[in-house]
């Protein structure tokens, strides 16, 4: 790329704080698109079948200053969707309210355990800041407002 | 008989708290499995909260007032708060217009969150 189009890219395209993923990009126009994106800025995840061949795609990216992520998988794939895609805010909500509930079940569990009460209060408390929690949050997600 | 009762009652809970650790396991294997918020909902809003009240019932084999009291508060507390977590999570997806990824899934509420076709 010539002088001019490296100074000229980031003003004009830059991609500063933005994560873009290119599917087949171990190979010869996939790699060129992500090094491109990654001279404009962006972090690439380098999406292809063999391993070898994103990493090093990914090591020529930060040889060049770049950032990027090596992501084997095949798109043909259904499996590999759960690699690409992010989860949502709301199943992360839902792994949050999994996550207490299984604390207060250890709680619960080691309050029997050792014939102590006090665990029982630690989780009696937990479970209701837990369920104000996911309510307060997945009000505001989904209307922008909690009452 | 009394005796043989007693003596059954440890067994039971444990029994119990494997059967509790087993739901609760099935329950985050199928958070993890399910390919979208709402069908993940079915598996952490049933399976997880059933684990959880089955190691409340096996904490009564203490034998102690104040932990079966409590007990049965955090399992009553659950019953109550466990579908409306599920429901406003669920809301919320759907309002956000999160799409159904589940193979042959029904959408009847005119926003066509289904998978697109062709798939």
């Amino acid at each position: 790329m010539s002088e001019r189009a490296t100074t000229l890219l980031p003003e004009l395209y830059s991609l500063e704080g933005q994560v873009a993923v290119v599917t087949g990009a171990t190979g010869v126009l996939g790699g060129a698109m992500a090094r491109g994106l990654a001279r404009a800025g962006a972090r690439v995840g380098v999406l292809g079948r063999r391993r070898e061949k994103a990493e090093a795609a990914v090591q020529t990216i930060e040889a060049d200053g770049g950032g990027a992520l090596a992501l084997p998988a095949d798109v043909l794939d259904p499996s590999a969707a759960a690699v690409i895609r992010p989860r949502s805010t709301a199943s992360r909500i839902l792994a949050l309210d999994t996550l207490t509930l299984i604390l207060v079940a250890l709680l619960v569990l080691y309050a029997a355990a050792n014939r102590s009460s006090y665990y029982m209060d630690a989780a009696v408390v937990l479970s209701l800041v837990a369920f104000v929690a996911t309510l307060v949050l997945a009000r505001y997600h989904g209307e922008r407002r909690i009452f | 008989m009394t005796s043989a009762l007693s003596l059954a009652v440890p067994y039971l809970a444990d029994a119990l708290v494997i059967l509790g650790l087993w739901v609760m396991t099935v329950g985050v294997y199928g958070v993890i499995r399910m390919p979208d918020t709402y069908t993940r909902l079915h598996a952490a809003s049933k399976a997880v909260f059933l684990g959880v009240i089955s190691l409340c019932v096996s904490s009564a084999v203490t034998g102690e007032p104040a932990t079966i009291y409590r007990a049965v508060l955090i399992a009553a507390f659950l019953l109550v708060t466990a579908p409306i977590s599920a429901f406003v999570i669920a809301r919320a997806a759907f309002l956000r217009g999160e799409r159904m990824e589940t193979p042959g899934a029904l959408d009847e509420s005119g926003k066509d969150l289904t998978e697109a076709p062709g798939r």
